[in-house]
């Protein structure tokens, strides 16, 4: 079974602790939101999980394989994929080359083709942009793009971080209901939300973090109804 | 001599420099590191087509894909055995780094080869010129520009058309998300080094047959590239081919006009100027 199971991870940044001990799953087919107030340790999670820093004790595993022994460029080829904060693009290079470096491992790069025309299908807004450069587009069809590059390596489990950042709540909407799309397809998803409502309401369960630990798990519906919500979101839980 | 001759042999020899510079504006644009050695390598590159001639009579075009080759390889042991160690390290420990090999290579060619002026003994195959309309242009310089030409259309091609090149650009722009779409980047910052001192080879070997060789001729040519990069603009490849041809004309035209002992400070202030009116250089630099 492919999920994503994270036990007592702790992480520090010199002194300062970002993780002590968070622990949480994610299974197949599912869409689970983490939420929590800035500076609760979301972002070093995934970040974590994609091994650009490395846990000082706990473990991460995906499908059983241990992902804490890997360079981060070995996660794609093996099904996790981040979408980085602040959509992270190739700014001067074209949306179909994007699009063509999402594909980098060996096994992606061999379906590039097709699997680029089921993005765009996925993603009309950006199928008329293929020869723009990715940084001209607005900030929704960027989102839009470093979805879709994420998409191309075929990933089993996709990680956005923030990706309502910035964006209309129009242009929200339509992008949490891509995601829900891209569930259908059989891909999981961990999302890194501070929209924490829309995200709730998208996902099948849901965890908040507060400096750097688990205080709040349950269904997306359990966790919007919870009177522990708003505390743990304001940080004072 | 007319000014026509002057900026066209100004033009030629802009190509060389061309060359050099983009092998530093390349290594600098997708691993920021300012390769000191990149002078050093070019002048190893020239003392490789000597001796290739020297020793076993090859022609120095013949040359010129060997030494490439060559110094493709001596990039990926420089890499893999002392840069890669300080690509996380700071500016600091990498211009002690490369300072440190250019030094070595200084001193390692003084003491092996001596410090003598060298050129290439071929007269009957280089000595020639072309007269185009009242031009006189010698081939052997035409034939660097043609090769720089050559080199750095090649160049622009891999970065521009393929998934390698892409995969180059992609982590000059943004390494960390490269590494998260699966762009192993610190092979890409090998290969980028290969490339990079390969083109100091090229431009090694264009050069040997116009100019005599000696263990600090990289020291003056690495200023020149130094120049040629910042003025094309940090990290474009085109910029630094633009920039190169740029600073040929202005060396070549101002010691005619005014003195050769001027054309460096001439070709300075030039600079200068420019920085003042465009301090981003010519173009943006986005390797390509």
């Amino acid at each position: 079974m492919s999920s994503l199971e994270i036990d007592s991870v702790e992480l520090h940044y010199g002194q300062v602790e970002a993780l002590r001990g968070a622990t949480l799953r994610v299974d197949e087919g599912e869409i689970v939101a983490l939420v929590g107030a800035n500076g609760a340790g979301k972002s070093s999670l995934i970040n974590a999980i994609s091994g650009l820093f490395r846990p000082s004790a706990g473990s991460i595993r995906f499908g059983g394989e241990d992902l804490t022994a890997l360079s981060p460029h070995r996660l794609p080829a093996i099904g996790v994929v981040q979408v980085p904060e602040g959509r992270r693009l190739f700014p001067r290079l074209s949306v179909e080359d994007n699009l063509a470096l999402g594909a980098f491992h060996r096994a992606a790069r061999a379906k590039s083709k097709e699997t680029a025309e089921r993005v765009y299908d996925l993603m009309p807004a950006i199928a008329g942009r293929k020869k723009q450069a990715a940084g001209t587009l607005s900030g929704g069809e960027q989102q839009m793009v470093a979805i879709g590059r994420a998409l191309m390596a075929q990933p089993r489990l996709l990680m956005l971080d923030e990706p309502s950042l910035g964006l209309a709540p129009i242009i929200v909407a339509e992008m949490f209901k891509t995601i829900k799309l891209i569930r259908g397809e059989g891909t999981s998803v961990l999302l890194v939300e501070q929209n924490v409502r829309q995200a709730l309401g998208i996902s099948d369960r849901a965890y908040a973090l507060q400096q750097g630990r688990v205080v709040l798990e349950g269904t997306g519906q359990e966790m919007q109804d919870s009177p522990m919500l708003a505390p743990a979101m304001l940080g004072v839980a | 001599m007319t000014l026509v001759q002057v900026v066209v042999s100004g033009l030629l020899i802009g190509g060389v420099y061309a060359l050099l510079a983009s092998g530093i504006t390349l290594v600098l644009g997708v691993m920021k590191v300012v390769n000191f050695a990149q002078g050093e390598l070019l002048m190893v590159s020239m003392y490789a087509t000597l001796l290739l001639n020297d020793g076993f009579g090859v022609h120095p075009y013949v040359a010129l894909p060997l030494v490439t080759v060559g110094m493709f390889l001596v990039g990926l042991v420089l890499h893999g055995g002392l840069l890669r160690w300080t690509i996380s390290g700071g500016h600091s420990q990498q211009i002690v780094l490369t300072l440190g090999v250019a030094i070595s290579l200084q001193s390692l060619a003084l003491l092996f080869l001596g410090g003598d002026y060298r050129t290439l003994q071929m007269e009957p195959f280089l000595g020639g010129s072309l007269q185009v309309g009242g031009i006189s242009i010698g081939t052997t310089r035409l034939a660097a520009f043609v090769i720089a030409v050559v080199a750095t259309g090649a160049l622009l091609l891999l970065l521009d058309r393929t998934l390698l090149g892409k995969a180059i650009r992609a982590t000059a722009m943004d390494s960390n998300a490269a590494q998260l779409m699966g762009i192993p980047v610190q092979r890409v910052y090998l290969v980028t080094m290969g490339i990079g001192v390969a083109l100091a080879g090229t431009a090694g070997a264009a050069l040997m047959p116009i100019f005599s060789v000696y263990p600090t001729v990289g020291v003056h040519l690495l200023l020149m590239g130094f120049v040629v990069v910042v003025l094309g603009g940090l990290g474009s490849v085109a910029g630094a081919f633009l920039g190169g041809l740029i600073i040929g004309v202005v060396e070549a035209v101002s010691s005619y006009l005014i003195s050769a002992s001027w054309s460096q400070a001439i070709v300075f202030a030039f600079f200068m100027i420019i920085l003042l009116v465009r301090p981003q250089g010519l173009l943006r630099g986005d390797v390509a």
